[in-house]
């Protein structure tokens, strides 16, 4: 009689448990669902644990390490390592310091203070490249091509780039006389320079010395770029070039979105990248109609290994559609897309949420050994150029820029064929 | 009387029920949240937003953290354990200390075998070692985090990559037959050259004589080229060393430098067991592997006096150092481990130890390191032994702390300052 009570009571208060339970789905006619019920009955235990096992270890780590350690500092270097994890060298960690560059950056905003142009290498000093529109530099008159010989009357031949540049740069409102050879100019010239804050462009053109071909240097593919690929572009067609050379060799990448409205001058309605998501799911990112340019004449992309991501994706676009001649090295083989998810401290994680492929749908991820050294991936180009950087290579000029002069070789011999 | 107990059990009943209702719904509760009873759910989101408090306590970051990977990232996750893994190996190696060392689950494995005596691989302890101008260079890149304006003193991080060096030989052991010795320098293994900081360093060199207009930015050049050269097929030193010290067969061919000049040889792996204990004559070997202390004991019974050498004990269970004190130590403080923090030093006590303790000769040399060098410090400390050779000043005391994946890890907790009263009465 008692055993029966006791069952009984046993067997009530399991089934109060049980209602209680599942009241919500009860309301609503239904049963709990399994996922529920496995929620309850242990599933998050392991979930739980791995914060555990974290929590036990951060404090471990935080009370026994014999030298004081920054607990946030700790938590990030955690971070990181969580990220890591994954093993996908794109998913990475960002700190609030770190975070706050890259949102910069693809906000094409690298500001600094300068006179505003890009220098190269120079046997007797530092070549300027390309003097920025708009910048100190160019309002005082400096020309592309000039040779700075001395910098505030320090000699600036014979010493690596990076510490002429360092030379030139300073205090904003400040300074800086230029000692410059020109062709054509029997002496040097002294030229003063009140250095400003300079936003480089992130693309920009010019007419190649003693050809009627144009280069186009896109450094990243940001929000401003492709109005400024836009205007670089315009002013080079009214030189009257023949060819044009778009070089995105070091080009890390950047937005996919500023890759689309770029390969939409050259292509209309076209597929740029098919994206796969979690769970299979696809999207596809198509180029836009009504801003195609017509491009009559022969396009050479220059590619090299530190072309990533966007760039390879601009660059295959254009070969998959035979729009341009790839000239150089493989490409890095990126392949994949990230999100950037902001946190609360003003650190980031980002996150690689998509695989994508090519139109011609070649498999062009990157495959590394275990050592991280390149084994396969990225865009192979048409014309496989070697290139040996050294101190006395200036990318941009074809005599130590084999890259570059095979370019101009490829353009040179379609538009001699163009002629006959 | 019989109402009463019926009143009871009916009452009772019904609390209960109501009970099991409760208890239903908020474990519901709970369920859906995604948490259980143990760990409550995060207070707060570590999603930016303005409304937010932004201190957001760090267990509940790496729970929000791993919630935003299972939900964004492209591939399934399947083990948040291997996330938690990963988080730890980054706490870790972000310490930045040569001490503090992550090891993955097959080489904590291969090191808690180490730790008993069992040497895999070719049967050798290896060490990523720094000298003393890359120790220097350390230093100073610590002193920089807090002036990010000074000028580094390293311009290439190839010149920090350690040297792979052997600190171990199990006797009778593959490395043994083939001659390799403690000191040895690895540079090949399997045919690839092992990186090392050396042409780095020339490169370092040569960039600071550019740039006092001492040599040309032509010579520069052609040692870049050699350097892409080299690091082409190189081996990292870490890889290295887990290539030689973990495995149970199969053939290896490595490279070394020795005192007396350069050395190749195929070696084949397997476990070699090494005793805790060797007598020879009136001197006892001792290794501080796990277990120790009861080898040692029977060793040393009914001896009133015993020469204990040290020397080639670079690897040491620090449970095991502590056992052997309690069998040949007299009872009392032996010293303390210090921090470079503000906490109180922590004393380490031999409890019961030996009243009628041995006196003890002690053979040491620079291969006596971590828990054989406290060993040797604790007992010349309080005057119990004489020492012969030269030992390091203030060993590191680490913990090895062991995770449920089976990985783990090694964390300098502090290093041991023998009892210095004790040293004073002597």
């Amino acid at each position: 009689m008692k055993f029966l009570k006791i069952g009984g009571l046993i067997g009530v208060v399991a089934l109060a448990f049980g209602i209680g339970f599942s009241w919500r789905d009860l309301r609503s006619g239904e049963l709990p669902s399994k996922a529920t019920v496995e929620k309850l009955l242990g599933s998050p235990a392991k979930r739980e644990s791995a914060t555990r096992i974290f929590k036990t270890n951060f404090n471990l780590i935080l009370t026994n390490y014999y030298k004081p350690v920054d607990p946030k500092e700790l938590k990030y270097s955690g971070m990181e390592g969580l990220l890591a994890a994954l093993g996908d060298p794109h998913t990475i960690f960002l700190e609030p310091k770190t975070a706050e560059e890259f949102s910069k950056e693809t906000k094409g905003e690298n500001e600094f203070v300068g006179v505003g142009a890009r220098l190269g290498r120079d046997p007797v000093g530092a070549k300027i490249m390309t003097v920025f529109d708009g910048g100190p530099a160019q309002r005082a008159g400096v020309r592309n091509g000039d040779v700075i010989v001395s910098v505030d009357g320090e000699p600036a031949g014979g010493i690596p780039l990076d510490d002429v540049v360092k030379k030139i740069r300073g205090k904003e409102g400040t300074v800086v006389t230029l000692e410059v050879m020109r062709a054509g100019a029997a002496k040097t010239l002294k030229i003063s320079i009140k250095r400003g804050t300079i936003n480089p462009p992130t693309a920009d053109g010019m007419v190649i010395e003693g050809t009627r071909i144009g280069l186009l240097t896109v450094q990243q593919f940001a929000q401003p770029t492709t109005t400024q690929f836009d205007q670089a572009l315009a002013k080079l067609e009214e030189q009257g070039i023949v060819g044009l050379v778009i070089d995105v060799r070091n080009n890390p990448g950047g937005l996919l979105e500023t890759a689309v409205e770029m390969l939409s001058r050259f292509v209309e309605n076209k597929v740029v990248v098919r994206m796969k998501m979690k769970n299979g799911r696809e999207e596809f990112a198509k180029t836009f109609v009504g801003s195609k340019r017509p491009f009559q004449y022969p396009v050479v992309v220059l590619v090299n290994e530190d072309s990533a991501s966007a760039a390879e994706i601009f660059a295959g676009v254009l070969r998959d559609y035979k729009l341009a001649t790839l000239v150089g090295e493989h490409t890095y083989g990126k392949a994949s897309v990230q999100n950037v998810f902001m946190l609360v401290d003003g650190s980031s994680a980002k996150i690689t949420i998509a695989r994508y492929y090519l139109p011609s749908n070649a498999e062009m991820s990157r495959k590394v050994d275990e050592e991280g050294q390149y084994v396969s991936g990225g865009l192979t180009p048409d014309v496989k150029v070697p290139i040996d950087v050294t101190e006395m290579t200036n990318l941009g000029d074809p005599k130590t820029d084999s890259q570059l002069k095979k370019a101009l070789e490829i353009i040179g011999s379609k538009t001699a064929h163009r002629t006959n | 009387m019989a109402s009463v107990k019926k009143h009871l059990w009916a009452s009772g009943a019904a609390l209960l029920t109501l009970g099991g209702l409760m208890g239903g719904a908020v474990l519901r509760d709970r369920a859906e949240r995604g948490s259980n009873i143990l760990d409550g759910p995060p207070r707060s989101s570590i999603f930016a937003s303005l409304e937010e408090d932004p201190t957001v306590p760090e267990s509940d970051f790496f729970y929000e953290l791993t919630q935003l990977v299972r939900r964004e990232y492209v591939d399934k996750v399947e083990d948040d354990q291997k996330l938690a893994e990963g988080a730890i190996r980054g706490m870790v190696n972000g310490l930045g200390d040569p001490n503090a060392e992550f090891l993955s689950k097959d080489q904590f494995a291969a090191f808690k075998n180490l730790l008993a005596g069992r040497f895999e691989g070719i049967g050798v302890e290896l060490q990523l070692r720094y000298d003393d101008e890359q120790k220097k260079w350390l230093k100073d890149l610590d002193r920089l985090k807090s002036n990010p304006s000074a000028e580094s003193p390293i311009t290439t991080p190839g010149v920090l990559i350690p040297s792979l060096v052997v600190t171990a030989v199990a006797p009778g052991g593959p490395a043994d037959q083939a001659g390799i010795h403690v000191g040895d320098t690895v540079v090949m293994v399997e045919g690839r050259k092992v990186l090392d900081s050396t042409i780095f360093r020339e490169f370092q060199a040569v960039q600071a004589k550019v740039r006092k207009g001492e040599a040309k930015l032509n010579d520069l050049t052609s040692l870049r080229k050699r350097l892409a050269e080299e690091a082409k097929d190189a081996m990292s030193p870490g890889r290295a060393r887990e290539r030689l010290a973990v495995g149970r067969q199969g053939e290896i061919r490595l490279g070394w430098k020795s005192t007396d000049g350069a050395k190749e040889a195929t070696v084949s792996k397997r476990v070699v067991q090494i005793p805790a204990i060797t007598s020879q004559g009136g001197t006892v070997a001792l290794k501080l592997f796990t277990g120790a202390e009861r080898a040692l004991a029977q060793a040393i019974e009914g001896r009133s006096e015993v020469t204990l050498d040290l020397r080639n004990s670079t690897i040491g269970d620090f449970e095991a150092m502590h056992a052997c004190l309690e069998v040949l130590a007299a009872p009392g403080p032996i010293g303390e481990i210090k921090v470079d923090r503000q906490m109180k030093p922590k004393p380490i006590v031999v409890a019961k130890g030996d009243p009628t303790p041995p006196k003890i000769r002690l053979l040491v040399d620079g291969s006596t390191r971590g828990a054989a060098a406290i060993f040797a410090t604790a007992l010349q400390g309080r005057g119990q032994a004489s020492i012969e050779g030269q030992l390091d000043r203030d060993p590191m005391e680490l913990r090895v702390v062991e995770l449920p994946t089976g990985a783990g890890y090694l964390l300098p907790v502090g290093r041991f300052i023998a009892n210095a009263k004790q040293e004073k009465s002597k």
